[in-house]
């Protein structure tokens, strides 16, 4: 029903992390037809890292609040790794944001799929580190 | 002399006036070191005044004094009286003498004035006073009779009941305000402290008194303090600012703080009085609202977004508009009724039979709908995906499944398995039934109820369709399992 982009992220390895879960499976068709690869979608903030080291995204996309839990520990956890990411919320400000995570790329809900191709997109080109 | 009141007024006070005149020569004269006593030619014979070095100062005293003072004859006739007096009748001072004071007495009061001059010594009593403009001045009335020139007349001293019960009153007003209310010197040293600052700070009044404002200033303020005692100082009146003061345990406290200058008669600042208002609760709730504003940003955006997921996915799965907008209507609808819901109960969560019966309320159908469970609350999130779900089985079900036809029936059941909740879809007597061959979005809303926190057994049964949902505990609300409530249009069982 959109213009249909041409698939800039071709081959691209993402990890979902998103507790809505409708919002989720259109997150993963909008991936799919960027040309992306999702290698996998959590619910919960406990689960990122084990499916980052399971799944070898190159970037992951993080709700902020998922389940009402914030996602900043998880964000330091992949920085440390450096494996890029990019925060999605509704918030117009992140609220409580470590100021070192203050950098990070970011999508505001609801967004269209060049928003997202944008976003991960800077991520990738700031690598692991913002 | 004998005065009496058969003596003419005028006669009596050139008399006394005269008296006066030879006093002040006399003092002159003792000042300048003259004399040290004078003999004064009196009706009496000789009258010697040992006038003591005392005297001067004690009629700076009584000028400077914030009561009333006069000395009359015994008749009530006033020789002398201060500032202080004068204004409290309204009246100029030097009209006063000459005049009796029985005639300012207030109606009613007159002979307790009569009373006050004859006993010469009074150890004090109320009386009513007439100013210029007829209003009643109360005051309490000290008299000491003293002797001058060989005539006794009355030392008074009048303190205005008016003004002394307003000062009671303020004290009290202050003692009982919760607002901590101080005053500073000019060097910003506290000098008095009211329960209210004691209240406010942990500092007992004998603790904060000599303490200075500095200390209680946290290191971040003190340049707004400053600022503060300097625009006071310039502009000679109140300043309020919102600010922080440190309390005797270290914590901060949010407060309005009001400085107003203190002036003495020259008009120049001789102290501060402070009002401190505690704001902490304006502040938690001013946070709060924050907090709530950005509470409903978020929200409102993620419903826009889910909004956007299903219309985008229910647009993928359908060939033309009227089956496009049919399942988007519907979806919308069953997301709607959740958080109605929930909006019910506060956002706390969602009984199952609540879910439950909103998402068959469409399908009342002579009893063949059966929904029995336990009271079991579900988490916000865990009551819209359920309550999504159960719309998609229940649109499923409608249009190819057991409630397609008349005779098919439906089961719909759950209860608390070890803390886990356990829901069951089961349809039987319908049509056939046919896996579908593409997966749409409801399909895959289903599959993915409860996400991580539980699972989904969803099989197209030869029977029925069948679905059987497991949540985690920790996706219940717990202690709140047996509310009772109504199971919509649909027949219902009794709990467990």
């Amino acid at each position: 029903m959109t213009d249909r982009p041409p698939r800039p992220l071709e081959g691209l390895r993402v990890l979902l992390a998103e507790d809505e879960f409708v919002i989720a499976l259109l997150q993963e068709d909008m991936l799919r037809e960027l040309g992306a690869e999702v290698v996998g979608t959590v619910g919960s903030v406990g689960a990122i890292v084990g499916a980052v080291e399971k799944g070898m995204p190159d970037v992951v996309l993080l709700d902020v609040n998922i389940n009402g839990e914030r996602v900043y520990g998880a964000a330091a956890a992949l920085r440390a790794r450096d494996v890029p990411f990019v925060f999605v919320s509704g918030y117009q400000e992140l609220p409580d944001c470590p100021p070192d995570l203050c950098g990070v790329p970011q999508l505001r809900k609801p967004f269209r799929p060049g928003q997202l191709a944008a976003a991960l997109g800077e991520a990738l080109a700031r690598g692991g580190r913002t | 002399m004998a005065v009496t009141s058969a003596v003419d007024p005028a006669e009596e006070i050139e008399d006394l006036r005269a008296r006066l005149a030879e006093a002040e020569e006399t003092l002159n004269a003792l000042r300048s070191g003259e004399a040290d006593a004078v003999v004064v030619d009196g009706p009496h014979g000789l009258q010697v005044y040992t006038l003591r070095t005392a005297v001067e100062p004690y009629r700076m005293l009584v000028e400077q004094m914030g009561q009333g003072a006069l000395t009359v004859s015994r008749d009530g006739l006033i020789l002398f009286c201060n500032d202080c007096f004068a204004q409290l009748l309204d009246r100029p001072r030097e009209r006063l003498a000459g005049m009796r004071l029985q005639d300012f007495a207030a109606p009613g009061t007159e002979r307790s004035v009569v009373e006050l001059l004859e006993r010469g010594r009074d150890p004090g009593r109320d009386i009513a006073l007439r100013n210029s403009g007829g209003d009643t001045v109360d005051v309490y009335v000290t008299s000491v009779p003293i002797e001058i020139g060989g005539e006794e007349v009355r030392c008074l001293v009048t303190t205005d009941l008016s003004q002394q019960e307003l000062r009671l009153r303020h004290a009290v007003v202050v003692e009982a305000s919760r607002d901590a209310i101080y005053s500073l010197d000019q060097h910003l040293v506290i000098r008095t402290w009211n329960r209210g600052g004691a209240e406010l700070t942990g500092f007992s009044a004998a603790e904060a008194v000599g303490r200075s404002e500095w200390d209680l200033c946290p290191p971040e303020c003190r340049a707004e303090l400053e600022d503060l005692v300097e625009q006071v100082r310039r502009e000679g009146t109140a300043v309020s600012i919102d600010t922080v003061r440190r309390r005797k345990d270290g914590s901060r406290v949010d407060l309005i703080y009001t400085l107003t200058p203190l002036k003495g008669r020259d008009g120049h600042v001789t102290g501060y009085s402070v009002v401190a208002h505690d704001i902490t609760e304006r502040k938690e709730a001013e946070r709060r609202l924050r907090f709530l504003t950005e509470e409903i940003d978020h929200r409102g955006k993620n419903l826009l977004a889910t909004v956007q997921a299903i219309a985008s996915l229910s647009a993928r799965d359908a060939s033309t508009l009227d089956n496009f907008l049919n399942a988007f209507i519907g979806r919308i609808h069953a997301l709607a009724s959740t958080h109605t819901l929930l909006s019910t109960h506060s956002w706390r969560g969602v009984t199952v039979r609540e879910i439950a019966g909103a998402a068959l309320a469409g399908f009342d159908g002579d009893g063949r709908i059966r929904i029995e469970g336990c009271g079991a609350v579900l988490r916000p999130k865990f009551a819209q995906d359920l309550a999504l779900s159960l719309h998609e089985l229940a649109t499923n079900a409608a249009k190819y499944g057991a409630l397609s036809v008349p005779d098919g029936r439906l089961d719909l059941e759950w209860r608390l398995d070890g803390g886990r909740l356990v829901v069951e879809w089961r349809e039987r007597d319908g049509p056939p039934v046919m896996p579908p061959t593409k997966k749409g979005l409801g399909t895959k809303v289903i599959e993915r109820t409860a996400g991580a926190a539980g699972h989904v057994d969803y099989v197209f049964h030869a029977e029925g369709v069948r679905c059987h949902f497991e949540f985690d505990a920790d996706c219940c609300v717990p202690e709140r399992g047996n509310r009772p409530t109504s199971s919509g249009s649909t027949t219902s069982g009794t709990p467990r």
